[in-house]
C-alpha cells in the first residue's frame, strides 16, 4: 500500500510538471504583453520586454522559470510586483472556506436527495429530486447567484449582498457554488442506490431475513457511497471553475478572481503559479480518493493494485 | 419490502434535509452583524463616502503606476506641483510661484515650504528631481516613462532609451524649494501635464530604504496630500482618510472614502440598491432600467472611439473609397439606441471638454465638424472609387473588441456599409483586447474600431496619433501637409505662436477627417446613480479620475 502511495505521489508531481510546462509554452503564444500596450509604442515596449527578460528565447525563459520554481520562487506579478506565492497564500483561505463549505454542504444534501430518490424510485420524491437535480445542473452559477443576490440580498435584505468576511456573507456564494455539487452528487447517489438495491447481496440479505433498516444502512448506503466518493475528485475541478464566477458576483477576494485578472493582463507568473496550485489541488484530490478507495473497498486492497479511474 | 418503512425512511431523510436548511439560514441570520448606522446626532457623524471600484491598487510607486486605480489613489494622497480639480481645472499644488521664460522652455518653480510627508519630513524640490529621474530611468521599468517625452524634458528621449544617464535630464533642484526645468520645446500644456500622477514627488531616502517594497503597502508609503491611505486589504477594500497635516486641510470636506473592490457591474448596482455604496456606474442595459430615476447623472468622458481604415490596402489608398465609407454611417443610432448612455455622435476628432485654447474657449467651440452622414454622396463616391480601382465588389475584414457593446456597434456599422455601398461585404472579426492591439500594430485589418483616451489637456494628445510612422498610427496614414502642422506645433514655429498654433491644429483636424483616413464614431459618455447628498464629484478627463478635496456629503 505504501509503495502504491509513493508511486501515485510521483505521478502527481510529474503530471503537475507537465501541466506547467505546457502552460508555459502556451503563454508564449498569447498575444500582448503584461504591459500597458495601448499606450506604448513599439520602441517603448521593446525596452520593457528587455528589462524583464521577456524577449529572451523561450528555452532560456523556461529554464530560468523552472530553476526558480525548484527553489520555491514562483516569480512576481507584473501588475503589483508582489510574489506569486504570497498572493496565493493571501487568497487561498477565502476560496478554500467557500469551496469547502460548498463541497460539504453540496455533498450532504446531494447524497441525501439521491438516497431519497433511489429509495422511492418512480414515486413522487424521486421525480421531485430529479427535477431539482436537473435545474441544478442547467442553471448556470451566475444566474442563480445573481438571482439570489437580488432576491435575498436586495429585496428581502436577509443576507449580505457581497462577501464581508462574516459567515453570513459566505452563505450565498456557498449555495451558488454548491448547486452544481448537489446536482451531480444527487444523480450519482440515486443511480448507485438503485443499482445496489438490485444487486445479489441485497437479495441475499433479504433472504437472510435482515430488517429493512439494517439492509439499507449497513449494506445499501455504504456500498452506494463508495462510487460517490469517486465523483468528489472531479467535483473539485467543477468547484475551481465555478469559484471564478461566484467570486466575481459576490466580490470574494479569492483565487478565482486572481486568475481571471491575471489572464486578462498577461500576468505570466501569476497564471503559471495558480496553474501549478490548481493542478496540485486537483491531482491531490484524485490521489486522496484513490487512497480512500483502496482503504474502503476490500476488493481493491486485496487485489493489490488498481487501474486508474 | 414493507411500504410503511420505506415511507418512514424517506420522511426521516427529508426531515433531515429541511432541518439542515433551516439551521443554515438561522445561523446566517444570527451571525450577520448589524450594518445599520446608528441614528445619532447628524453633525457628529463622520462624512464617509462609500464607493465600489473594479480593481485593486496594483501599487503606489508613482514612477511605475499605469492604471486608473493607482492614479486615483495617488491623485488624492500625494500632491504634486499642480493638481487637477474636478472638471479639469488646474490649480496650484505645491507651487508657490511659477516663472516661465519668454521662449516657454525654462520653468522656475518656487515651492511652498509647509508641505510635509506623513513621516514628518518636508517635501522638497529634491523629491521631484528624484521622482522624475526614476520615471525616466530604463532600469526602473516604468511603463509611463513615455510621459517624460510628452513633457518635453531636455534629453528626455535619450535618457528613456538609456543613451544618457538620468542626471542629464533637464530638471534640477537649485535649492530645497526651487525647481528648475529645461524643455526641448515650449509646451502650452506643461502645467496641466504636471497634474499627472507620474510627475508627483517621491522621497528618495524613504523609497530607497524600502527598495522593491516601496508602494506595496500602507507602511511602505508616504503621503502629503488631502488624504492618506489608511488601510489597504488587497483585493478586498481600501480606505482613504482625511490628512490632518495637509496644507489645505480646512478645504477637505470628507473624513473618509471607502472603496470596496467589486468586479461585477451587476453586483455593484445591487450594492447601491442595498444602500452599501453611494455611487455606481451603469452599463448601457442598466441605464434603461434606471432612466427615470432622479439620481441618474451624466458622466461625460473625453474618450473617442473611431474606425481606422488601413491606408496600406489598395482599397483604402483610394481617397474616394475612404470618403464613401466615412459618409455612410448613421452615428446617432449607435449613440442613442445601442449605447444609450450619454455618448455623443462624433463628426470630429478632438473631443469636447478636453482643452481650452489661448482664446479661453473649448477647442470644439471655435471650429467645425466634418463628413456628416450623406448616404447618397457615399454611394456616388463609392461608384467612382470602384471604377478607379477597377473592381465591382470587395470583402473587408473588420477587427473589433469582443465585448457585447463592440459587437452591437460592429454589426450595425457592417449593415450600414453593406446597404449603402454596393458590392461591399464586411466580415466581423472580434478579438480580445490584446489580440486586437496586436492585429492593429501589424496592420492585419482592413477596418478596426479603436478608442483613445487623452493623456493631457491639449488637442495634441489626439492630433499626434496620425503623423507618418507615428507609434499609434495603425491606419498608416501619411500626409505631409498634416505632418508639417504637427511637427511645427510641437517643436517648430507654431510652438512659439500659441494663437496660430491653436488654429492650425483645428485645420489639421479638418485635413485628417476630410481625408477620411480615420472615421470618428462617438465620444464616450456614461451614466451613474449617485445619492443626492454627494456633491461636487466630477470625472476628470484624465488621471486622477476623481479629486475628492472638494467633494462633500451633505446629509
Amino acid at each position: 500500500m505504501t509503495r502504491y502511495i509513493f508511486e501515485r505521489i510521483f505521478f502527481v508531481l510529474l503530471t503537475a510538471f507537465l501541466i506547467v510546462s505546457i502552460t508555459f509554452v502556451l503563454l508564449q503564444f498569447m498575444p500582448g504583453t503584461p504591459f500597458k500596450d495601448d499606450k506604448l509604442t513599439d520602441e517603448q515596449r521593446a525596452i520593457l520586454l528587455d528589462k524583464y527578460g521577456l524577449d529572451d528565447p523561450m528555452p532560456v525563459q523556461y529554464a530560468r522559470y523552472m530553476g526558480k520554481v525548484l527553489q520555491g520562487d514562483f516569480g512576481r506579478s507584473f501588475k503589483n510586483n508582489r510574489t506569486v506565492s504570497s498572493m496565493i497564500v493571501d487568497r487561498v483561505r477565502v476560496s478554500a472556506v467557500v469551496g469547502f463549505q460548498a463541497l460539504v454542504f453540496g455533498s450532504i444534501v446531494g447524497i441525501t436527495l439521491g438516497a431519497i430518490a433511489g429509495l422511492n424510485r418512480g414515486k413522487f420524491w424521486d421525480h421531485l429530486t430529479i427535477i431539482i437535480a436537473v435545474i441544478g445542473v442547467s442553471v448556470p452559477a451566475f444566474v442563480f447567484g445573481s438571482l439570489m443576490q437580488y432576491v435575498l440580498g436586495v429585496e428581502l435584505g436577509i443576507l449580505p449582498v457581497i462577501y464581508k468576511k462574516t459567515f453570513a456573507s459566505t452563505v450565498m456564494p456557498t449555495l451558488a457554488l454548491g448547486l452544481n455539487v448537489i446536482a451531480t452528487t444527487t444523480r450519482y447517489m440515486r443511480n448507485e442506490i438503485i443499482e445496489v438495491l438490485n444487486s445479489d447481496y441485497i437479495l441475499l440479505a433479504k433472504a437472510k431475513g435482515l430488517s429493512r433498516p439494517t439492509i439499507i444502512i449497513r449494506h445499501a448506503l455504504r456500498n452506494a457511497l463508495i462510487p460517490v466518493i469517486t465523483v468528489i475528485g472531479p467535483l473539485t475541478v467543477m468547484l475551481i471553475s465555478g469559484t471564478v464566477v461566484v467570486e466575481k458576483i459576490f466580490a470574494v477576494p479569492g483565487l478565482g478572481n486572481m486568475i481571471v485578472t491575471a489572464i486578462q493582463t498577461n500576468d505570466h507568473f501569476v497564471i503559471l503559479g495558480e496553474g501549478i496550485f490548481f493542478s496540485l489541488i486537483f491531482l491531490t484530490a484524485i490521489l486522496i480518493v484513490d487512497i480512500l478507495y483502496g482503504l474502503i473497498d476490500p476488493r481493491i486492497r486485496l487485489a493489490g493494485g488498481k487501474s486508474h479511474g | 419490502m414493507e411500504g410503511e418503512f420505506r415511507v418512514k425512511l424517506s420522511r426521516v431523510l427529508s426531515l433531515l434535509l429541511v432541518v439542515m436548511l433551516i439551521a443554515g439560514v438561522l445561523a446566517a441570520c444570527a451571525v450577520e452583524p448589524k450594518d445599520k448606522q446608528d441614528t445619532g446626532d447628524k453633525d457628529d457623524e463622520p462624512k464617509v463616502l462609500r464607493l465600489a471600484i473594479t480593481a485593486d491598487i496594483p501599487g503606489l510607486d508613482s514612477s511605475l503606476a499605469t492604471d486608473t486605480v493607482s492614479f486615483e489613489v495617488l491623485g488624492n494622497t500625494i500632491e504634486g506641483l499642480y493638481r487637477l480639480v474636478g472638471g479639469n481645472e488646474v490649480q496650484e499644488g505645491l507651487v508657490a510661484e511659477a516663472d516661465v521664460s519668454e521662449d516657454g522652455m525654462h520653468y522656475t518653480f518656487k515651492l511652498r515650504e509647509d508641505s510635509k510627508w506623513s513621516n514628518g519630513t518636508p517635501v522638497t524640490a529634491h523629491d521631484f528631481v528624484y521622482s522624475w529621474r526614476k520615471l525616466a530611468d530604463p532600469n526602473n521599468g516604468g511603463q509611463y516613462a513615455f510621459m517624460i517625452e510628452t513633457a518635453g524634458f531636455k534629453n528626455g528621449s535619450k535618457v528613456i532609451a538609456g543613451e544618457l544617464p538620468v542626471e542629464e535630464l533637464g530638471v534640477r533642484a537649485v535649492d530645497d524649494y526651487t525647481l528648475e526645468v529645461e524643455l526641448e520645446m515650449p509646451l502650452p500644456y506643461f502645467k496641466s501635464l504636471m497634474t499627472f500622477p507620474s510627475f508627483y514627488p517621491i522621497n528618495k531616502e524613504f523609497a530607497e530604504s524600502k527598495g522593491e517594497d516601496y508602494g506595496t503597502t500602507v507602511e511602505n508609503m508616504l503621503f502629503n496630500g488631502p488624504y492618506v491611505l489608511s488601510s489597504w486589504e488587497t483585493e478586498y477594500q481600501f480606505t482613504m482618510t482625511k490628512n490632518p497635516d495637509y496644507i489645505r486641510a480646512d478645504e477637505v470636506k470628507l473624513d473618509e472614502i471607502n472603496y470596496r473592490i467589486v468586479k461585477d457591474l451587476n453586483t455593484a448596482v445591487n450594492m447601491y440598491e442595498a444602500d452599501e455604496i453611494d455611487r455606481v456606474a451603469l452599463s448601457g442595459e442598466q441605464v434603461e432600467i434606471y432612466k427615470d430615476d432622479p439620481n441618474l447623472i451624466d458622466v461625460p468622458t473625453s474618450v473617442l472611439w473611431y474606425l481606422e481604415l488601413n491606408n496600406e490596402k489598395d482599397i483604402f489608398a483610394n481617397k474616394k473609397a475612404r470618403q464613401a465609407f466615412a459618409l455612410a454611417i448613421d452615428k446617432t443610432f449607435i449613440t442613442d439606441e445601442i449605447l444609450n448612455n450619454g455618448s455623443m455622435p462624433a463628426d470630429y476628432f478632438v473631443p469636447y471638454n478636453l482643452s481650452v485654447g489661448p482664446d479661453g474657449k473649448d477647442f470644439r467651440e471655435t471650429t467645425g465638424t466634418y463628413m456628416h452622414m450623406d448616404k447618397e454622396k457615399a454611394a456616388q463616391l463609392w461608384e467612382e472609387a470602384k471604377t478607379e480601382l477597377g473592381i465591382n465588389e470587395i470583402e473587408l475584414n473588420f477587427v473589433l473588441s469582443d465585448s457585447d457593446t463592440a459587437k452591437q456597434i460592429g454589426e450595425y456599422i457592417q449593415s450600414q456599409f453593406q446597404s449603402t455601398l454596393d458590392g461591399v461585404t464586411i466580415t466581423l472579426n472580434q478579438q480580445p483586447f490584446n489580440n486586437r492591439l496586436e492585429l492593429m500594430r501589424n496592420g492585419e485589418f482592413d477596418i478596426v474600431l479603436a478608442g483613445w483616451g487623452p493623456d493631457y489637456a491639449d488637442p495634441m494628445t489626439f492630433m499626434d496619433l496620425f503623423i507618418t510612422d507615428g507609434g499609434h498610427n495603425d491606419a498608416r496614414y501619411s500626409n505631409p501637409e498634416y505632418d508639417e502642422i504637427i511637427v511645427s506645433a510641437k517643436t517648430g514655429e507654431l510652438a512659439f505662436d500659441l494663437d496660430t498654433r491653436w488654429k492650425e491644429l483645428q485645420r489639421a483636424e479638418k485635413i485628417l477627417l476630410e481625408d477620411a483616413a480615420v472615421i470618428p464614431i462617438y465620444q464616450k459618455g456614461g451614466k451613474a446613480l449617485v445619492r443626492p447628498y454627494v456633491k461636487n464629484m466630477k470625472l476628470n478627463s484624465f488621471a486622477p479620475d476623481y479629486y475628492y478635496s472638494y467633494v462633500e456629503i451633505t446629509k
